[in-house]
């Protein structure tokens, strides 16, 4: 496909350490500096939004000015100033755009450096693609198409224009806005993110996608995602994050939420490659999200794939509450660490439906001085009458300058359940480089191509036109690791 | 307290003692009874008791029913060395087996040389609460090259009600060379609450075989830290039973501080009823080329809680570390929970390391086998059991222990698991 | 006077009806062959008649020397009154040694019989002169039951606990699968030597292959949870000549 191609040539072209480091200058209307509940009701205000979505915010709001910073992570950084940021940037635009050919010229520029060419797309790739820029979604391509199927997939400011009862009714459900800190600051500030739908007996015919980007210097990116896929539905859903090169460390709190009835399915899968930060760790991306899906219904399923190369820090947990008898979760992630990066990733399981069923596949790569842990919880709760769950956890060590971590959590409260966690701790061997050196590799191709393999159960699970990127990325997050 | 000033009284308490009890109390108050906001303890609840600060009357206790694991044995009574009670021959007058505070009276420089060196302070409230009542215990030493061949059964009898709280304290110190067998048993009577700090220090190529019964009365509450050093070429061989309390949480602190040490640790816990039994273990390695082993099995009946939280940590230096560590568990009917926390924190990358975990249900189809043979379910089960706990019991190298082990599980069995203790969906 | 007499049998598996209406006699010292397809109820039968849960008899009855009710009778029950199951998977029991399941089980048998416990040394030399001749080393018997034994040790290991429990009624599923000639020719003759005119056999195979070996008095055809035909031990030739489709059709 043409698409493939496209990409593979773009992922080709990546030189630099960073190649997602150029800025996007173009006019941005900004909401002043710091947080207050002014702050709360402008951004409601601009958003035109329902009075009872300015209450939620509010709610959410004085909660989080009560609320602790999490501490149980394993990842050190100085105290946020959640008063030095701005929390709101749009770009400006006298009216909302109808088509592509309405956009800036220099956004669709970006989005084309960033490989992802919105029209190519429309037309030729099959992906439908949500671009958020910064805070405002502007563009939702192959909408028509999708329309006439009863898919909603639209930015969720738009969904609480056109759809509130939709979004009255799931948001918050899955995720409540007293959830944690981070999210909490969600609830209060979010400014855009993807809004799906799919009805009830419809298999959406191609993957969905969103590519987040972070943009303006000091804003944060409060991105609210959610998808909800009514009796036996599917989507896969395709997530992509980078941000250009900063000093200071920006922060991102997003939320995502997925809701699968009876019978439906939601596959998630996130590339995220936000910017690391340099090799002495000034700057970088702190990525703090809240991801969790609701297997509501019987036989539900719901799917988490990650690939986790960038960020400063990564704090992280996609998980599945699985209600419905029979209902599945999965876990599949990769996540990368170099330089002075930390990770702290990994998922929740809770069984509570009968023979509910949940995998758990996490691999971590830790280079440079970097730490990388593998946190996850799994629960049986007494009603999960015949429930099962695998987990696999496996950590690569490149050089003695790293850490890799494996901490879960195992409770079962029901004898017919079965829970079976592993976890091993190994190492690139000389013995491996040295019989890839010999057959002509470089050590950096060498270095990918082993951390590949080590990989390979969870780039699989990615759909065809991420795995290549993926691919590509473990390599490039990996360069100066060996040398 | 009244106890603590009569076996004071007359002798002088050395200074760095009185130093210690201070510090150990500062700590302790500064860090409170442990509550389950604590990450350490959220799976335990420790019922309070910090006001129990004082051992329970001097009761008779009854030795005669605890069977022997050893030809010497040292006793304790609510933390008090009991010479009368003790049985200690043919040992030659290098070994020193006795009473703690004998030793601070006679030789308080020995003691200081090794106590609290292991068990230390920081983060440790308990460990802090049996240091500031420290008075008294068992103290043994083994010189260098001597093999401590029979068996040494220490006793721990506990004996009170509600109020009564005893912090039983034993320091073991091995030589270079040394080795011994050491069976620490912990039992008594009544709702006591126990608080025991045990250390032992292994001196290089020293090596020590120790089984710790925890066998307390059924309404009594046990919290133990055993701390342990282990020098280059040490070898330490342990092994935990818990099915005694309401509440039981052992802790093990192994510190391999030296290059090639070897350090394994299986446990069995059987717990019933309301029953809380938490092995809590953490093993540091800190030289290279040190091996660490680890398996852990338990058994629930209805409303029981078992925990298991597994530590193993790889400081940057030790290289060519080989850490394994198992936890499983069976949960034989509803109701029963197990919660298990295994956890890997490593800096060096040419190790081998794992860990697993599982728990479920006796095997159906191993059950139904065993039945299309004839045998009762009631029997049936005992059998898978005792198979699923076998492996693990058989490696224990003490007889006598291993005798006395072998008998709790199937009187455990007896009491607790019959063909209705597994109720169909 | 039968020995085994099923009457209008069906059962359910996960709600699914295997077995539609059975009915099979077997007399003393009378082998039964059932053939047929998989997935046609063989399986089925044998753990319906020896009690496993999740094999739900929803009609008819099955007795056993005409005075046992076998439905009624939990699987240790039947057991002990003398059905014996030959696993098709004998199953692993890790931590269980293999001596002191049998002994477990032989003592079981013998105190339902009001008969003394067997004393240690009688067991072993019991054990050891029935072990030789399946050709099951020492070693074999060390191990914790059926584990790290290969697949024809596997099938040896059930022969020697039905020489040793000593059934009325062997039930044989699938003895011969995984067994090359030799293996199969040994558990064949174990088999063969504990033919007797008390005891009944019924052997479940999908292949003719075994018959040769053990040869059947009767051979039932087993299709769709119902015996769709019955002959001699010649019936299994034709099988093996003209397959299973032809008889599938009648059924």
């Amino acid at each position: 496909m043409a698409a493939d191609t496209q990409t593979i040539e773009q992922v080709q072209a990546l030189g630099d350490q960073y190649k997602y480091g150029f800025v996007t200058d173009i006019d941005v209307d900004l909401a002043p500096k710091g947080l207050n509940e002014n702050i709360v009701r402008l951004i409601s205000e601009k958003k035109q939004e329902p009075a009872w979505l300015l209450e939620w915010r509010l709610r959410a709001y004085r909660h989080w000015l009560k609320m602790p910073e999490p501490k149980w992570a394993k990842v050190e950084f100085p105290p946020l100033d959640y008063q030095d940021a701005y929390y709101y940037a749009a770009p400006k635009l006298t009216e909302a755009p109808k088509s592509l050919d309405e956009i800036d010229p220099k956004l669709l520029e970006t989005y084309e450096k960033l490989g992802i060419p919105l029209k190519e797309q429309e037309v030729l790739a099959g992906v439908a693609v949500d671009a958020v820029f910064d805070s405002v979604s502007v563009a939702t391509t192959y909408k028509a198409k999708l329309e006439q199927m009863g898919i909603i997939f639209c930015s969720i400011s738009e969904a609480v224009q056109t759809h509130p009862e939709l979004v009255r009714k799931y948001l918050g459900s899955v995720v409540p806005y007293s959830d944690n800190k981070h999210a909490t600051l969600n609830s209060a500030v979010f400014t855009d993110g993807s809004f799906v739908y799919i009805p009830e007996g419809v298999r959406c015919p191609v993957e969905l996608s969103t590519y987040f980007r972070i943009n303006q210097e000091n804003t944060g990116q409060f991105e609210r995602t959610l998808i909800i896929a009514d009796r036996g539905a599917y989507v896969s859903y395709l997530e992509g994050c980078t941000a250009p090169m900063r000093d200071e460390h920006q922060l991102h709190a997003a939320v995502v939420e997925l809701v699968a009835l009876d019978d439906a399915e939601i596959k998630y899968s996130t590339v995220q490659n936000w910017y690391p930060g340099d090799e002495e760790g000034r700057g970088g991306i702190y990525n703090f999200v809240t991801k969790r899906g609701a297997c509501r219904g019987r036989n539900s399923k719901i799917s988490w794939t990650q690939v986790e190369t960038g960020s400063a820090i990564t704090w992280k947990y996609p998980s599945c509450i699985l209600q419905g008898d029979n209902s599945v979760g999965e876990f599949y992630s990769v996540a990368i660490t170099n330089n002075r990066q930390q990770a702290d990733t990994g998922t929740k399981m809770i069984h509570i439906g009968k023979n509910t069923t949940s995998r758990i596949i996490a691999k971590g790569i830790a280079a440079g001085r970097s730490d990388s842990t593998y946190r996850g919880l799994v629960r049986m709760q007494r009603g999960a009458q015949g429930a099962r769950n695998y987990t696999q956890c496996d950590s690569l060590l490149i050089g003695d300058k790293c850490g890799a971590h494996t901490v879960p959590y195992i409770e079962c409260g029901n004898p017919t359940a079965q829970v079976e966690h592993e976890a091993t701790t190994s190492r690139i061997s000389d013995d491996q480089l040295f019989y890839c050196l010999q057959r002509g590799l470089s050590s950096e191709d060498a270095v990918s191509l082993i951390v590949n393999g080590f990989c390979r159960e969870v780039l699989q699970t990615l759909p065809m036109e991420f795995a290549v990127e993926a691919q590509k990325l473990v390599g490039i997050s990996l360069e100066g690791s060996v040398g | 307290m009244s106890v603590m000033e009569t076996s004071a009284s007359g002798t002088a308490t050395p200074p760095w003692l009185t130093d210690l009890r201070a510090r150990a109390s500062e700590t302790y108050e500064a860090l409170g009874w442990p509550t389950q906001r604590v990450e350490d303890w959220r799976y335990t609840r420790l019922p309070e008791r910090k006001d129990a600060r004082g051992p329970g009357a001097a009761g008779a206790p009854e030795l005669g029913a605890i069977p022997a694991a050893g030809a010497n044995r040292a006793v304790l009574v609510n933390g008090r060395y009991r010479p009368d009670l003790s049985t200690l021959v043919d040992l030659p007058s290098a070994v020193q087996i006795g009473g703690l505070a004998d030793v601070l009276r006679h030789d308080p420089d020995l003691v200081e040389l090794y106590i609290g060196r292991l068990a230390r302070l920081p983060n440790m409230p308990m460990t802090a609460l049996n240091t500031s009542n420290l008075t008294d215990g068992i103290f043994v030493r083994v010189p260098a090259e001597y093999d401590l061949e029979q068996p040494l059964h220490l006793v721990s009898l506990g004996h009170g009600d509600d109020a009564a709280a005893q912090h039983p304290r034993i320091l073991v110190v091995l030589e270079e060379g040394a080795s011994a067998r050491i069976v620490e048993h912990h039992t008594g009577s009544g709702s006591y609450f126990t608080n025991a700090i045990s250390e032992f220090d292994l001196a290089d190529g020293a090596r020590l075989e120790h089984v710790k019964l925890q066998l307390e009365a059924p309404a009594a509450t046990h919290v133990a830290g055993n701390y342990l050093g282990l020098g280059p070429e040490a070898q330490y061989e342990g092994f935990v039973l818990q099915t005694g309390g309401t509440v039981g949480r052992n802790e093990v602190h192994a510190y391999l501080g030296s290059s090639e040490s070897d350090f394994t640790l299986n446990g069995v816990y059987l717990a019933a009823g309301r029953q809380v039994l938490d092995n809590t273990t953490r093993v540091q390695h800190a030289a290279p080329s040190s091996r660490s082993r680890q398996t852990f099995k338990g058994v629930l009946n209805a409303g029981a809680r078992g925990v298991f939280q597994g530590k193993v940590l790889v400081e940057r230096d030790a290289q060519q570390t080989d850490a394994h560590q198992l936890s499983r568990a069976v949960l034989l009917s509803s109701g029963a929970e197990v919660d298990a926390k295994p956890e890997l924190e490593i800096y060096a990358d040419d190790v081998r390391c794992s860990h697993g975990a599982t728990a479920g249900e006796l095997d159906e189809a191993a059950l139904f086998y065993l039945e299309s043979r004839g045998i009762p379910p009631t029997t049936a089960r005992h059998m898978l059991v005792e198979g699923f706990l076998g492996e693990t019991v058989d490696e224990i190298s003490i007889e006598p222990a291993k005798d006395l082990i072998r008998a709790e599980i199937r009187s455990w069995l007896e009491a607790n698991v019959d063909k209705k203790s597994r109720d169909p969906a | 006077m039968s020995l085994l007499e099923i009457k209008g049998l069906h059962a359910t598996v996960d709600g699914k009806e295997i077995i539609r209406g059975l009915n099979l006699k077997i007399q003393p010292g009378e082998v039964h062959a059932i053939m047929g397809p998989n997935g046609s109820g063989k399986s089925t039968l044998s753990y319906v008649l020896s009690g496993r849960e999740g094999y739900e008899v929803t009609q008819g009855e099955a007795w056993l020397d005409i005075k046992h009710n076998l439905l009624e009778m939990s699987p240790d029950e039947r057991a002990r009154a003398g059905i014996f199951l030959g696993f098709q998977y004998p199953v692993e029991i890790p931590g269980v040694p293999a001596m002191t399941f049998l002994k477990t089980a032989l003592n079981a048998h013998r105190a339902e019989r009001g008969e003394d416990e067997l004393d240690a040394m009688d067991f072993l030399k019991l054990v050891r002169q029935k072990a030789m001749d399946l050709g099951i080393g020492d070693d074999m018997l060390k191990r914790a039951v059926n584990v790290g034994f290969s697949g024809g040790e596997k099938k040896r290991s059930e022969i020697l606990q039905m020489a040793i429990l000593e059934p009325r009624l062997a039930i044989l599923d699938e003895t011969d699968s995984g067994l090359d000639i030799d293996a199969l020719r040994v558990v064949a003759d174990g088999i063969n030597a504990l033919r007797n005119e008390e005891r009944g056999m019924l052997v479940i195979t999908h292949y003719q292959r075994l018959l040769e070996y053990v040869v059947p008095d009767y051979v039932h055809i087993l299709a769709n949870g119902r015996i769709v035909r019955s002959g001699g031990k010649e019936l299994a030739l034709e099988l093996e000549a003209k397959g299973y489709a032809e008889f599938l059709k009648a059924a």
